[in-house]
């Protein structure tokens, strides 16, 4: 049922923000990208997927409170819409099915 | 608040393009990995990354964003389009013969914009060509127009050189049809042979590849060939000093020019040195016998065509004495 296309690196940005809650915002998920899958990813890449991702309604975002570490920038910070986590539910789910259908999954040598 | 003065031209830049309701959020991540950068590798090589990853953020996705309106636009695109096929099934006949006839109509108008282009086109990659008119000759007789023909007397171009000032310089180009060219083995027939002044190369944009512009036409028994002509004879393009036989009398080329472009009046093939004419046969320069020459003249940029025609009016009278068949004549531009 699902029309919109959640591409490979936008179901990770969108998890990321999921896991970081109140202090999603750019340069935070990059790190955390970093940390959890060991992968670099690039910080004006990882914007314009927050803001697609904003468009299609998966997140929405706010200015967060200023802090002395950005010479006194603020942050924008994202969170999860419920259409965003129905949608990464949803990814999982079926992904799970298919999962399932792969018969008798043996490791060869273990 | 001291590190704004030392910005990155990279990071103005990018304030400049970027829409302001996202540039806070971007500078500041910016520079919250210019810090971490700072610790892990170094001033000099964070500030290199800060730059090469503002300018990274120039990309369609961040620049243009809300730049424009979609979805309500597509949606009421979408399903206009959907009807508009479906009209165009519901009647085929009357959809093909719609379509069909709005195509032959564009591509009428194409191909008419095209042709239109093309002529108005002629002339125009001669920096002159505003500037440069050909003398025309009308033959009256008893008032009547019998004809009228684009080739002057010989003295002509000189004397109107001569005697106005406007005229800054004066082409003749005598036409000798088509000749037979001879080399060691090879004869070819060339359609387009003319006798032309050396100011030829001058007063026209004629592409001079090989060759000087100003002795190339000075002596007898010099030509000067178009470039798809030396590659034709010798299969290459520098071929002055070659000697090649018009009509069996040979010639030196002394120069080549670049192929004209299809928008000219004056398709060339080969330009003999106008002095070549009187050792050929008798030939006087100042003999108004005839008019063979097709005259070009290159006018100040002043000049006004009209005040000129009428100083020619009164020229062709008041030479009509000179002038053979006695009968009256006008001279225009």
């Amino acid at each position: 049922m699902n029309k919109e296309y959640l591409g490979e690196f936008e179901e990770l940005v969108l998890t990321m923000v999921g896991i970081l809650q109140e202090e999603a915002y750019g340069n935070a998920i990059v790190n955390e990208i970093k940390q959890r899958v060991d992968r670099d990813s690039n910080l004006s890449a990882v914007h314009v997927t927050l803001y697609r991702l904003e468009d299609k309604g998966y997140v929405k975002s706010g200015m967060g409170g200023a802090t002395n570490a950005r010479g006194g920038r603020r942050k924008r910070i994202f969170t999860i819409t419920n259409a965003g986590l129905s949608m990464l539910k949803a990814m999982k789910e079926s992904r799970m099915d298919l999962w399932k259908l792969i018969p008798q999954l043996k490791m060869v040598g273990v | 608040m001291e590190k704004e003065k030392t910005l990155p031209r990279a990071i103005k830049f990018l304030k400049w393009v970027c829409p302001s309701f996202l540039y806070e959020g971007i500078e500041g991540d910016l520079m919250e990995e210019y810090e971490e950068n700072i610790k892990k590798v170094g001033e000099k090589r964070a500030r290199r990354k800060l730059i090469w990853n503002a300018m990274k953020f120039i990309r369609p996705g961040i620049i243009l964003r809300n730049k424009f309106k979609r979805l309500n636009h597509l949606v009421m695109l979408k399903s206009n389009l959907l009807i508009a096929f479906r009209q165009l099934m519901r009647n085929k006949t009357f959809s093909a013969i719609n379509i069909s006839g709005l195509s032959i109509g564009i591509v009428a108008f194409v191909l008419i914009l095209q042709y239109v282009n093309f002529e108005k086109s002629y002339e125009d990659f001669h920096t002159n060509s505003r500037q440069i008119f050909r003398i025309t000759l009308d033959f009256y007789k008893d008032s009547q127009l019998v004809v009228s023909d684009c080739e002057m007397f010989a003295p002509i171009g000189p004397l109107l050189k001569e005697k106005y000032p406007e005229v800054l310089d004066y082409v003749r180009l005598y036409e000798y049809g088509r000749r037979e060219v001879k080399l060691e083995s090879k004869i070819f027939l060339e359609n387009k042979v003319y006798f032309a002044d050396p100011s030829a190369l001058s007063v026209f944009s004629f592409n001079l590849i090989h060759g000087d512009k100003v002795s190339a036409l000075n002596e007898p028994f010099q030509v000067v060939v178009t470039e798809l002509l030396a590659r034709k004879y010798f299969n290459r393009s520098d071929v002055t000093g070659e000697i090649i036989y018009i009509s069996n009398r040979p010639y030196k080329i002394t120069g080549v020019i670049a192929d004209l472009s299809p928008n000219t009046h004056l398709k060339i093939d080969l330009l003999l040195s106008h002095s070549t004419i009187a050792k050929l046969w008798t030939y006087d320069e100042t003999d108004f016998c005839c008019n063979n020459e097709y005259t070009y003249v290159l006018m100040d940029q002043q000049a006004e065509v009209g005040a000129f025609n009428q100083k020619l009016k009164s020229l062709s009278t008041e030479l009509r004495d000179k002038i053979g068949d006695g009968d009256e004549q006008l001279w225009r531009m």
